[in-house]
């Protein structure tokens, strides 16, 4: 047998910006396979690369990923993901809006910008990177990082995280879900429904920083991480309404062992409508 | 560049890539791009059927990467997982010179 080599590229190469790969991401991180989740989410929803959508992101390691991606976009400040990506679909409401950004930049700095167009029910899908710290800047504590765990930024003990999940809920996202990197064969359809739900969809794509926060805090490999997250995921029972309770809906970890108990699921959707 | 694997397969590699013979029909060819690879072994954890294990070697870029074992079904699985776009699957009819 001969091999014509140039047609070996990846099964997604023509979503990607083969340039600029090998990615600068760190060995075994989520971003990849997060990414590469988003690409078949939008592909099994129709969409045209080319045409119909535009993917927005603010600063951090998860902000890079608007630059790997072969659809058009904008690598924004720090925080300020939310407010552009309002002004592209004012300024062009037929577009498909996709903002894949970091919990710092969700947030942390742009908590804010986050509780308002989920309140104004803005049409696009937010999907945050969720990896519980600052990994671009050296792993600082977040607004996700969890008790008890270490980082440069804080002393002894971190403070209770934001429970993303009920964060979207209690501002009025009218799509919420959240899975892990670990569930890429259930990921592209979530997405694409996601993207397909008219109204504010939002994501906690729960994920990991292997080379810093992990390495500090249980889980030191990729390799560990995915089976972590298989191992912790829990699919939450929707036909007991005590599942959108705040202690249904939070992780746990635990620093000696990563992640102990995390919730995964559609927790509201448009088909669910009257339940609440 | 050919050799032959433990299952006397025929893998075919250039500087960048090595593929295997997949599938029970071995109408798929598994790819590994080994100057994408970060050597994170994922995709061998994530494997149903245990068909990859790490190189001893590293790669030009300075990491070790997947070796098929013969045991490949083309599931794609770890190619969903794999966080640095280095692995596909294609049909070997479409890639064949
Ligand atoms: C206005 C402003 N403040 C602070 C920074 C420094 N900074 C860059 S990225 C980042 C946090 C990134 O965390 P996250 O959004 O969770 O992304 P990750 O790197 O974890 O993917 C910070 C604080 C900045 N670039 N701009
Ligand atoms: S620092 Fe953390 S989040 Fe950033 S690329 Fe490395 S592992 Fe990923
Ligand atoms: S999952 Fe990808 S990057 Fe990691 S070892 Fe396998 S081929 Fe290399
Ligand atoms: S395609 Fe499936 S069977 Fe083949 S190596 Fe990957 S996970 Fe294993
Ligand atoms: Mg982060």
């Amino acid at each position: 047998m001969t091999i014509d080599f140039t047609k070996l590229h990846h099964n997604f190469e023509t979503s990607l910006t083969s340039k600029m790969l090998p990615t600068i991401w760190c060995s075994g991180c989520s971003l990849g396979s997060n990414l590469q989740s988003i690409i078949r989410g939008a592909k099994q929803a129709g969409y045209d690369f080319d045409h119909d959508i535009v993917m927005i992101s603010g600063i951090g390691c998860t902000g890079r990923a608007s630059g790997y991606v072969n659809i058009d976009g904008f690598h924004t400040t720090h925080g300020r993901a939310l407010p552009f990506a309002t002004g592209v679909k004012n300024g062009n409401p037929d577009l498909e809006v996709i903002v894949f950004s970091g919990d710092g930049d969700l947030f942390a700095i742009g908590g804010n910008h986050f509780i308002h167009t989920a309140r104004r029910g803005t049409d696009m899908t937010v999907i945050c990177n969720n990896n519980s710290t600052y990994g671009l800047t050296g792993g600082q504590a977040s607004a996700t990082s969890f008790e008890d765990t270490v980082t440069p930024t804080t002393i002894g003990k971190n403070d209770k995280p934001f429970n993303l999940v009920d964060l979207a809920l209690g501002a009025g996202a009218t799509f919420v879900a959240r899975y892990t990197t670990a569930q890429y064969n259930t990921l592209p359809r979530v997405i694409a429904q996601a993207m397909r739900h008219d109204g504010f969809a939002f994501i906690d794509l729960v994920s990991g920083c292997p080379a810093i926060y992990g390495k500090r805090n249980g889980y030191p490999t990729g390799e560990y991480m995915i089976k972590n997250f298989k191992e912790a995921s829990v699919e939450i029972d929707t036909s007991d309404p005590s599942y959108l309770l705040s202690e249904n809906t939070a992780i746990e970890f635990d620093r000696k062992v990563g992640y102990t108990k995390i919730p995964i699921g559609i927790f509201r959707s448009s088909t669910m409508e009257g339940k609440f | 560049m050919s050799e032959l694997n433990n299952q006397n397969e025929e893998v075919i590699s250039n500087e960048r890539f090595d593929t295997y013979p997949a599938s029970k029909r071995k109408d798929r060819l598994f790819v590994i791009d080994r100057m994408r690879c970060k050597g994170c072994s994922i995709c061998v954890s994530v494997c149903p059927y245990d068909a990859l294990f790490m190189s001893k070697k590293k790669s030009t870029n300075g990491f070790i990467y997947p070796i098929e074992n013969g045991a490949c079904k083309a599931c794609k699985k770890c190619l969903y997982a794999c966080p640095d776009f280095a692995l596909s699957i294609h049909k070997v009819e479409e890639v064949n010179k």
